[in-house]
């Protein structure tokens, strides 16, 4: 598991120095709330307790989460 | 100037102790989104949930973000008991269950001898000949609120803070967050680093049972018992081009204290399998989860495609895997957006169908279905309409489907949403 998590830090910063700097100018769509990561932040938090109360895996795009029995 | 302003990375806080990488691109005001979530399994629970988020964006750009939400939850859950050829009858102390031997099964076909029950009231139930033994009486309500503020300390540095407090009948919980962002390379990338503490109380009906006991001898340890949980997560951005970014998170989760659930069981069979006795599961007071994420979105044709990935592994040997996908297809001020998500997971080494007889007592053991392998998928999708510039109308319609590796986790359920969000 530790080689894919040093992969994947690796490739993304390999990344940060390799890509094109996005200008500020040319952040339109990236500035669209569907282009940020939770953007859909009404819609992920009812996700995450369902699953939370579902599966056996929590977590991952955000803190863990829980705060409840869920039985 | 116009871009610089919607670019910046705003260090929002999610429902309960959610709070992480959720950046959010938003104009100074308020701004609310309120609906009504709406869960039903098929035979099973069913949850409504209203809730109201509003968040406040000043000049001088900090946040304030609040959630407020209340659950109300009634229905069929599974006890933990194996399927039996034979009648099995059990009591039920607000979920807490105890069980009779079987054979002593009473007359009549009614599953349910009395439907509702709060704060101590025994019941009794059974279960026919090969079906999965449901406790029918399950029922509970939650309050959730959770309050996150975010501000900038300097040009390229964020920080956060948040608190979140839930209540249910049996279940408390108190968490505290807080986080910093850096932000780098013109903006392009964003380094964040969160940590989370969690004290939870879990007050079980009738008291907390003693693991791994025989229902029968109803021993009774604690009127209460707790847990603790402290999280941390770093999350790096990438501004990839003008139509794409690219998220991975690495996250730990170290929690103690009181993992079992106090309301599952575990029949003990014979050697001709058929349930002698039955005892109430044991988990382990340890438990470290981490998990690797990666997420990616490209706007392409006007529309936005979302991907993302996770790896989970866990003490209990538990490991998962999760793909999802959403594909945003613009029309106007309409959206539509088709959802697909794949979730499967191993088992915890202590899982169990059953225990027998003859075996050496365990150290652990549940027969809970969601720590056993189970694969679920979830497919469906939502339609957005934007009627004016600040207020948008939308609805979510999805369908989950479980199956595992036991018969209990065979289960189908509907997932809605109807929300409406507006700028004031």
């Amino acid at each position: 598991m530790k080689w894919m998590i040093s992969c994947c830090f690796l490739l993304l910063l390999y990344g940060c120095s390799v890509l094109p700097e996005v200008k500020p100018w040319q952040k339109g769509n990236l500035a669209k709330e569907e282009m940020t990561f939770g953007g859909d932040g009404f819609d992920d938090a009812f996700d995450d307790h369902i699953y939370f109360s579902k599966e056996a895996s929590s977590g991952g795009r955000g803190l863990g989460g829980g705060g409840c029995g869920c039985n | 100037m116009k871009i610089d302003k919607n670019c910046r990375w705003v260090l929002a806080g999610a429902v309960g102790t959610l709070m992480g990488t959720q950046s959010q691109a938003s104009d100074s005001g308020w701004q609310a989104e309120s609906g009504v979530r709406y869960y039903s399994e098929d035979g099973r629970v069913t949850s409504v949930e209203p809730v109201l988020q509003l968040s406040n964006t000043n000049e001088q750009e900090r946040t304030i973000s609040i959630n407020i939400a209340y659950d109300s939850l009634s229905g069929a859950s599974p006890n933990g008991a194996a399927i039996s050829d034979q009648i099995q009858t059990f009591t039920s102390t607000s979920g807490g269950g105890s069980a009779s031997r079987n054979g002593s099964a009473r007359d009549g076909d009614d599953d349910d001898d009395d439907d509702e029950y709060e704060g101590g009231t025994v019941t009794q139930y059974q279960a026919k000949p090969g079906e999965v033994p449901l406790d029918p009486s399950f029922s509970d309500q939650r309050f959730a609120f959770s309050m996150n503020l975010s501000q900038p300390v300097s040009r390229t540095l964020e920080s956060s803070f948040g608190i979140s407090y839930s209540q249910e009948t049996d279940y408390q919980s108190m968490g505290l967050n807080g986080g910093a962002t850096f932000l780098m390379n013109q903006k392009n990338t964003q380094l964040s680093v969160f940590f989370g503490l969690e004290k939870d109380e879990i007050t079980a009906a009738g008291g907390t049972p003693l693991g791994l006991s025989s229902t029968q001898d109803e021993i009774k340890v604690n009127d209460s018992e707790d847990k603790l949980v402290l999280d941390m997560l770093v999350s790096l951005t990438q501004n990839l081009s003008p139509n794409a970014i690219g998220q991975v998170n690495y996250s730990i989760s170290q929690s103690s204290g009181y993992h079992t659930d106090p309301y599952k069981i575990i029949s003990i069979m014979d050697d001709n399998n058929l349930p002698v006795d039955y005892v109430f599961e044991h988990r382990p007071d340890q438990r470290t989860k981490q998990s690797l994420y990666a997420a990616f979105k490209v706007h392409m044709l006007g529309d936005t495609l979302e991907a993302s990935y996770r790896y989970m592994w866990d003490d209990w040997d538990l490991s998962s895997q999760t793909w999802e996908t959403k594909y945003r297809l613009n029309l106007g001020h309409f959206y539509i957006q088709p959802h697909y998500r794949l979730y499967k997971q191993s088992a915890t080494h202590f899982y169990v169908d059953s225990l027998n007889t003859t075996d050496a007592a365990p150290e652990f053991a549940s027969a809970d279905y969601r720590l056993g392998e189970l694969t679920t998928q979830t497919i469906g999708g939502k339609v957005s309409w934007q009627f004016s510039p600040d207020q948008a109308l939308s609805l979510r319609l999805e369908r989950y489907q479980q199956t595992g590796e036991s018969d209990a986790a065979k289960m189908n359920a509907t997932i809605s949403q109807i929300s409406y969000k507006w700028r004031f």
